[in-house]
């Protein structure tokens, strides 16, 4: 199965019931998975009529009480940036599937990690965040789809799923019988008619002066909750490592198969920090490999975005370098080696 | 020169021809033999822009073990399908390695004296016309390079076939067959020691 | 040895000159590549070249600036209208015409259409309806007919989910500022010949400051309907017209309403 139906499949395993998308290579096979299977599994599929509309629509099934997911492609994302941010103001649940692309502009299909800002950062106005889980195997993109719904719903907050091209089109077997049904998230907030209860309003604006920011405060407050409990990633080979590559999603299975090379075609030993969650990113376990490590090599597929975060966490305690490849174009285990023997070699 | 021992060790493939050839569904017949026997596959497809009316192109590893980078940079097998996929990729193979070509399309030139590689030259085109049916090109060269690397068993081919073969397209499972059978003919005959 | 003698030829048929000689990226048998070359020898016809400035969709025709010899401006997808807007409202004296599929158009960028319709913007609109999303592998377009399967309709289109196929010159003859509407389509030589004679009457209604003008062509996509180039034709001709009738839609020629 390849790996965006991979993440569809994953999303109906968690219990999605409503997906509303708009067709953009490379993600087509999620919205055609979910066309074919989606209603005859109890959901709604809707084929919205822009991305601006799809987002919109998972505002209100999501207002509803019921799990729901939508997935683009880089140019489409950013159209749903307005709408993210008044899920994340109104804190509406929903998970939002970025197999992205080489951008600006129309770019190409190639896959790409440019969005890693518009993902880590909120993208659209205001202060807001949104956990962000980056898949780097076929199997990654339907776990970390299931695990999104549970975190949208733990702490009511859009979560993106955020690939690229390569993990949205590769096939790789795919194991799915633990994604078992979720335990129900009880909904007090949902619109359901205010049948002998208090009535309910979603919303976002906060009219009465001081209210925003009081908003604002138990947003943050949350974003710090998540920060403390949510961040994950994956370390392999660090403990004994003389120089740290920190990488996500496809560039990180690539350093991957660098660090299981022999020893003798890299400068000693190479040990690999994956970031599984880009937000909230883990900057304690970076700071306390720098301290012990020569150096840092940053691998992505864009102009150096990640390394920004990579810098901050470091603060200093070792260089931090950057491999970097756009445009579509993926970087090869090679190079990575050239760049790591020619940097600490 | 010794092909690799596909049992213990990672194979890595690229698999190339232009679109409507049957490519894709060759890299992924492949994969589904070699998963339905407990290896570890990754099969990564060129997609989009590039597909229309361009090549088409697939990346298959197979291994025992856990595969890493789903890409390939030095294959240790290319299926090659057509020319404009033999010119570009056919440096993209290690010393040593096995090229399986469909001669109908492509001429070989002085590439067996300038690379030291194994070539299994299958006229795939004119025997899958003689079967009837030019669209099973790509399983007769499935056919030999699985005779030729042992990387699967037949019946697992077989199965695939079945598998993937559904439906309308149910009707073109024995012709697909006999394809298969044909391939694993023409690889023993070009295999025996001269 | 034989004997050579000199014949004299004339040319009744050749490329037109703005048409770029290269082959296209299309599939075999789809329309885009007809409708380039009569859009090609309108442009030729009316001398308007050089003062001609294309807006190209994002669809099977982003490429379309690789085979017309004008100036051309990409556009977001669905968004042509607007940039046309911009284009026209600041060169009043070019003319500026979009090229756009039916999801392009119809889909995402229907609010464009509408309000450069409604605006009347003197600009024309090349609608290009072959009832799929062609560029991204066949999904449904908002003018899908009912009942035809797609990636998105794996079941076929259903009225009670997606609704009806959408006629867009019907829906846009509502608006007042819209001055000329017509549906055309490429089945035959001689419908080729019509479908030029509505463009280049929509061409010459912006040279003249008619206002608003949109040609819809009926256009085969063999690659996602699955059908061969000629069961394409046969499928216009027998089912896509009755979904989408042929002819002129609106008419309305300058002078006639007063309100210019
Ligand atoms: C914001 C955005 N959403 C989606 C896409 C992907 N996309 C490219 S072309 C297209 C639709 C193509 O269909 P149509 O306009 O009917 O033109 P055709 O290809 O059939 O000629 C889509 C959805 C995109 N490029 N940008
Ligand atoms: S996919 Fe359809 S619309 Fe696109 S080029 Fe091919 S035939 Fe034409």
């Amino acid at each position: 199965m390849s790996g965006n139906e991979a993440a569809a499949e994953g999303a109906m395993r968690a219990g999605c019931r409503f997906y509303a998308g708009y067709p953009i290579t490379p993600q087509n096979e999620i919205i055609a998975y979910m066309a074919d299977h989606l209603p005859l599994r109890g959901g709604v599929f809707v084929q919205a009529e822009s991305e601006l509309a799809a987002i919109n629509m998972l505002y209100g099934a999501s207002a509803a009480g019921v799990r729901c997911m939508t997935s683009s492609s880089s140019p489409g994302v950013s159209l749903k940036q307005e709408g993210i941010s008044y899920l994340a103001g109104s804190e509406l649940p929903a998970v939002i599937v970025n197999i992205s692309r080489a951008g600006p502009g129309l770019g190409d299909i190639g896959p790409s990690q440019g969005d890693y800002f518009q993902t880590t950062r909120g993208g659209g106005h205001g202060d807001y965040r949104c956990p962000a889980l980056a898949p780097s195997t076929v199997q990654e993109m339907a776990e970390f789809t299931y695990l999104a719904f549970e975190l949208a719903d733990t702490y009511r907050n859009p979560v993106v799923v955020q690939g690229d091209g390569m993990v949205g089109q590769m096939m790789e077997p795919v194991a799915l019988d633990h994604l078992r049904p979720p335990r129900p998230h009880q909904k007090p907030w949902a619109l359901t008619g205010a049948a002998g209860r208090p009535r309910n309003i979603v919303r976002s604006f906060r009219g009465v002066k001081g209210e925003l920011e009081k908003h604002n405060i138990k947003l943050q407050e949350k974003y710090d909750e998540i920060k403390r409990t949510e961040v994950r990633c994956v370390k392999i080979a660090c403990e004994e490592a003389d120089v740290l590559v920190v990488a996500y999603g496809t560039c990180a299975r690539i350093a991957r198969e660098v660090i299981a090379w022999p020893p003798r075609r890299l400068p000693g030993r190479v040990g690999l920090l994956r970031p599984v969650t880009l937000w909230p990113f883990p900057c304690r376990q970076i700071a306390e490999l720098a301290e012990r490590v020569r150096g840092v090599l940053t691998v992505e597929m864009n102009a150096g975005q990640m390394v920004e975060d990579v810098r901050l966490a470091v603060e200093g305690r070792c260089p931090v370098h950057l491999l970097r490849r756009m445009g579509g174009a993926v970087p090869t285990a090679r190079e990575i080696a050239d760049k790591l023997v020619a940097l600490f070699g | 020169m010794s092909l690799k021992d596909s049992t213990r060790e990672v194979h890595r493939i690229i698999i190339a021809g232009f679109g409507g050839q049957g490519v894709l569904t060759l890299g992924r017949l492949l994969c589904m033999s070699a998963m339905s026997e407990g290896k570890e596959v990754t099969y990564l497809p060129s997609y989009g822009s590039e597909v229309r009316g361009g090549t088409a192109n697939c990346h298959v590893v197979i291994s025992p073990d856990q595969i890493f980078s789903p890409f390939v940079e030095k294959a240790d097998s290319l299926i090659i399908l057509n020319r404009a996929s033999f010119e570009r990729f056919r440096d993209a193979i290690r010393p040593g390695g096995l090229l399986v070509v469909n001669t109908s399309l492509v001429e070989l030139g002085d590439y067996e004296s300038t690379h030291q590689v194994t070539v299994l030259p299958v006229p795939a085109t004119e025997q899958a016309a003689e079967l009837g049916n030019v669209l099973v090109g790509n399983v007769l060269l499935l056919g030999a390079f699985r005779k030729a690397t042992g990387i699967c068993c037949r019946k697992s081919v077989e199965q695939a076939i079945r598998q993937l073969l559904t439906g309308r397209k149910s009707r073109d499972i024995e012709v697909n067959q006999k394809a298969l059978e044909r391939g694993t003919q023409l690889a023993a005959e070009l295999l025996q020691p001269k | 040895m034989r004997e050579t003698r000199t014949v004299r030829c004339e040319t009744l048929y050749a490329r037109p000159q703005c048409l770029i000689d290269v082959p296209t990226h299309y599939c075999a048998g789809c329309g885009h590549g007809t409708v380039h070359r009569v859009l090609a020898e309108i442009i030729d016809e009316l001398g308007i070249r050089e003062r001609t400035i294309g807006i190209a969709p994002v669809g099977c025709a982003v490429l379309a600036y690789d085979y017309i010899d004008i100036d051309w401006s990409e556009a977001a997808h669905g968004r042509p209208p607007a940039v046309a807007t911009g284009l026209k409202r600041v060169r009043p004296d070019r003319i500026v015409f979009t090229y756009q599929g039916d999801g392009d158009l119809a889909s995402i960028g229907m609010a464009e259409t509408i309000h450069a319709a409604n605006r009347g913007e003197n600009i024309t609109v090349i609608f290009i309806n072959n009832a799929v999303y062609g560029m991204t592998q066949g999904q449904m377009a908002p003018t899908t007919l009912v009942g035809q399967k797609t990636k998105t309709t794996p079941r076929g289109r259903d009225p009670e989910q997606d609704g009806y196929p959408i006629r867009v010159c019907e829906l846009l003859s509502g608006f007042d500022r819209v001055r000329f509407l017509a549906r055309a389509t490429v089945t035959s030589a001689a419908r080729v010949r019509r479908m030029k004679k509505l463009l280049k009457k929509a061409f010459r209604y912006q040279i003249e400051r008619v206002g608003f003008s949109l040609v819809e062509v009926l256009s085969p996509c063999p690659t996602y309907w699955r059908m061969t180039p000629v069961e394409c034709c046969e499928f216009i001709e027998e089912t896509m017209v009755k979904s989408f009738p042929l002819g002129v839609i609106k008419d309305v020629s300058a002078g006639e309403d007063g309100d210019r």
